[in-house]
């Protein structure tokens, strides 16, 4: 609970204050953190970060990006 | 919104700012390279040598007035070899393509010595005793009722390589144990600011795993009984000592010899009956880590290398950019074709990114219709806008894989940088040496955070980026909200400011490959 937690926070700093820093920006709308937050509470923290990584994958200039929500 | 902005911008600053800080907290002998001389300079160091019975005046790091030191100079090495002890006691090695020599082991004296040995029974005290140097060939013996102990060392040619052999004969008229220690690497040098924390024993055993030891363990009394050693190096940043034993080795051992620390093979009950005579063979590495070097001597030594959790990569990037050196003879050049190399593999992705933010243009009409219409619902105005771009297959992002993707390329080029002996003092155009910031400008006083001298590769690339950014807004018109407008303004300086103390190389890999991107999207822009 406590690593949920933790990786929670990590995630929601990334998305506030790190990643306006980066070069990519995403296509997809919920953004990838977002979406891996989402993820993270409904299935856990190592299903969740599974499907945030298989979107993290699908965010590159071959997919077509837009508006994906969560399930 | 431009709060949050300028909230990541001052941690940045403030992380930048706090992490030397912290790192000459845990190390502290980097932020002190003084304090460290004094270690040496001191005379005596307590032992607490148990397993060895001699304990004499022995751990005095000044050698008696009697001792004599022979000079032997080849085409690789200049070393001097010291009667007291037996041993090697300076290794200076020839490396023309950096420097016209590096000493690698300086006033390695009596156990520090490499070569010396010291043991129990018919070996005790024997790295105090006084050895005849053989004037023509490079042998060292000692002659007792008891034993011959006869040390010689011959050189490979055209290689940093080196064989020692040792001979111990029993003149008893019994049986007897050997057991004892041989020095194999001590006093290795660390002249570079920040080297300390590269200096490193491993030991590789024959069936593949590596001990790792490096500060404060090498400086404790240790012996590590496990035998099947298949090699062992003693490193610093750059060059290393291998030593690979021909017999079977029961252990390493290291210690604190004035200190600095020594290490060497145990060899344990080795029975040699009256009148025989044992032979123990050293193979030796004494070089730069480099790669070529280091497969001269087919002994699997490549595998000293270490650039971090991405040595692969790392290795792979150093072969281009040799592949490229051999023709080329600039490692400035090799770095430019290894840019485009990588920016060639990543072109279809560009090339798609770049294509569908040109199209978007033609879809601002739209855009500003869905604007009109959600004006009061930024959450349905986004959504709305990916919408389209899903429907008429734009994006004008470029998701996070192809920075995903060149991530480690960076990581690992800025490791190969900054570790391998290769790219070391190498030049390119003014820059000195592509492992350092390039120094364009050097002040002669130091400005916090950028060092003392103005670096212009970094102003370069801030510059390259500010017009990379204008060639991409002007393609996709002033869509963009005042915050990351905002954003697109900072960027470039905290680029800036992080990449101004990294190696020169470095720098000029991001340089090459912002301008050739931009190149890209000026020309597919101009083809419309």
């Amino acid at each position: 609970m406590f690593l949920k937690k933790v990786l929670k926070h990590s995630i929601i700093f990334y998305h506030n204050y790190l990643s306006p820093l980066m070069l990519c920006q995403c296509r997809f709308h919920p953004s990838c953190s977002q979406y891996t937050l989402l993820a993270i509470e409904d299935k856990g923290i190592f299903f969740g970060l599974l499907k945030g990584l298989e979107r993290v994958m699908r965010c590159n200039p071959f997919s077509a990006g837009g508006y994906d929500p969560y399930k | 919104m431009e709060k949050r902005v300028i909230l990541a911008v001052t941690l940045s600053i403030i992380v930048i700012l706090v992490y030397p800080m912290i790192l000459a907290k845990i190390n502290p002998n980097l932020a002190s390279p003084i304090q460290k001389s004094q270690v040496v300079e001191k005379q005596v160091v307590v032992e607490n040598n148990i397993d060895i019975e001699t304990k004499e005046a022995e751990f005095v790091n000044v050698l008696p007035s009697d001792a004599v030191t022979k000079n032997i100079s080849t085409d690789k090495y200049d070393l001097d070899i010291t009667n007291i002890g037996g041993s090697v006691s300076r290794i200076l090695i020839k490396d023309s393509k950096r420097k016209s020599g590096i000493t690698l082991v300086t006033k390695a004296v009596r156990s520090a010595g490499i070569l010396s040995i010291d043991g129990k029974g018919l070996l005790s005290g024997m790295s105090s005793q006084v050895f005849q140097i053989h004037n023509d060939t490079q042998t060292f013996s000692l002659e007792n009722n008891e034993l011959k102990l006869e040390k010689s060392i011959s050189f490979l040619k055209d290689k940093y390589g080196l064989d020692a052999i040792i001979k111990i004969t029993n003149k008893t008229t019994i049986s007897q144990d050997l057991s004892f220690d041989i020095t194999a690497g001590s006093n290795i040098s660390k002249n570079e600011l920040y080297e300390t924390r590269y200096i490193e024993l491993d030991i590789h055993y024959k069936d593949g795993t590596v001990k790792k030891l490096t500060g404060n363990k090498l400086l404790v009394y240790n012996r590590l009984y496990k035998n099947d050693i298949d090699w062992i190096a003693f490193k610093n940043k750059y060059y290393t000592i291998i030593a690979k034993p021909g017999f079977d080795s029961k252990g390493i051992f290291t210690k604190d010899v004035a200190g600095e620390p020594a290490l060497g093979f145990i060899v344990e009950d080795d029975k040699i009956i009256a009148g025989e005579t044992r032979v123990y063979k050293i193979n030796f590495y004494i070089g730069p880590m480099e790669i070529k070097e280091l497969e001269k001597l087919e002994f699997g030594f490549t595998k000293v290398l270490n650039f971090g959790f991405l040595t692969s990569i790392s290795l792979i990037l150093l072969s281009i950019l040799q592949f490229f050196y051999s023709f080329l003879h600039n490692y400035g050049v090799s770095i430019l074709l290894l840019t485009l190399c990588i920016n060639l593999f990543l072109y279809p992705l560009t090339f798609k990114s770049l294509r569908s933010m040109q199209k978007l243009q033609e879809l601002q009409p739209h855009m500003e219709k869905i604007r009109q219409e959600n004006k009061d619902n930024p959450a349905k105005l986004n959504k709305e806008i990916m919408e389209l771009y899903r429907r008429y297959k734009v994006n004008p992002m470029g998701g996070c894989l192809p920075m995903i993707l060149q991530m480690p390329v960076f990581i690992a080029l800025y490791n190969t940088l900054g570790r391998s002996v290769e790219l070391k003092n190498a030049p390119f155009l003014w820059i000195k040496d592509l492992s350092m910031p390039d120094a364009f400008f050097p002040l002669g006083f130091n400005i916090p955070l950028l060092g003392n001298a103005i670096n212009l590769l970094p102003i370069l690339m801030i510059g390259a980026m500010i017009l990379q950014q204008k060639i991409s807004q002007s393609a996709t018109g002033s869509s963009q909200s005042e915050q990351q407008k905002l954003i697109a303004n900072i960027m470039p300086v905290m680029f800036g400011f992080i990449f101004y103390s990294l190696p020169s190389g470095l720098v000029l890999y991001w340089l090459t490959s912002t301008v050739v991107t931009s190149s890209m999207q000026f020309l597919i822009y101009r083809h419309r």
